[in-house]
């Protein structure tokens, strides 16, 4: 990928988020019994080389303060009410993340009898990124393909 | 730095003038660490999307049975077979791409998977006959 592409999505990053959420998005991280290596990825997205704060994105302690879920781990039997009882606690227009291979589909783990096998078999899940762990670059990519259907999800969850 | 820093006022306390304009000069060399572009493109070490060239496959399963995830499934797909590769259960080990004798399958360093379909995260391929 070239050098000036690279700099244009970063700049439609900034837009984005200035157009859809008027000032800034906040994002509450749901571990749904992953492993903590996605967590640790997505930790390093507010450190200095990263520095996603620049952007606009935040990380909150509460769902009720968020606008993006980021859900880590394939939602063990344990979790799944918690992982509920969050996504009901966010305001709406709410979107869910699925970060990471658990996330998407289970993973190693797959579907078992003490594990669902992936977010979407719980929430409605916006965009999947797979890795194990993915890359912090490639959360801020799925943050971005995420915020380019906001404003639909907005809509129909209201109504 | 926070720690450099409170080393350089002691070292001004104490007097050594010297060491204390090292530890300073230290502070400014570091600089701004941020990356400036974060998208840009990943080591070529890094282990990401498979990259498998049909025509190199000799159809022997290694592949298959290395996966630990059981990410790779060949089926039969008509006269030909069909390799695909799960994203969804995928862990990215590069088992796959160690066993292949004659390197049909291979790691990129492409990371830009993220994706709102959960179908684009099944590549198929085709094999030929």
């Amino acid at each position: 990928m070239s050098e000036q592409k690279d700099s244009d999505l970063e700049i439609k990053l900034q837009q984005r988020i200035k157009e859809v959420l008027g000032k800034s998005l906040h994002i509450r991280h749901v571990d749904s019994g992953s492993c903590n290596a996605c967590d640790f990825e997505m930790n390093a997205l507010s450190n200095p080389i990263y520095d996603i704060q620049r952007f606009g994105v935040d990380f909150v302690p509460s769902p009720r303060h968020a606008d993006m879920l980021l859900v880590t781990g394939g939602v063990t039997r344990h979790l799944e009410e918690a992982v509920r009882k969050t996504y009901n606690a966010a305001a709406n227009p709410k979107i869910v993340l699925a970060v990471g291979t658990c996330a998407c589909g289970g993973g190693m783990a797959g579907q078992t009898y003490a594990g669902n096998g992936g977010v979407d078999k719980i929430l409605p899940v916006a965009v999947y990124i797979p890795g194990c762990p993915p890359r912090p670059q490639a959360l801020l990519e799925g943050i971005l393909r995420a915020l380019d259907q906001y404003e639909d999800r907005g809509e129909s969850n209201e109504s | 730095m926070r720690a450099a820093t409170v080393k350089a006022l002691n070292l001004a306390v104490e007097g050594e003038g010297n060491e204390m304009f090292e530890v300073i000069r230290k502070i400014w060399k570091t600089g701004v660490v941020t990356h400036k572009l974060p998208l840009r493109e990943a080591s070529q070490r890094y282990r990401g999307k498979l990259d498998i060239q049909p025509h190199k496959c000799k159809n022997c399963g290694a592949c298959v049975a290395a996966c630990p995830a059981g990410a790779i499934n060949v089926a039969q797909k008509g006269q030909g077979q069909e390799l695909s590769i799960a994203y969804t259960k995928c862990i990215f080990c590069g088992l796959c791409a160690s066993v292949c004798k004659v390197q049909a399958v291979q790691m990129t360093n492409d990371y830009h998977l993220a994706t709102k379909n959960k179908n684009d995260l099944i590549q198929v391929v085709r094999m030929p006959q």
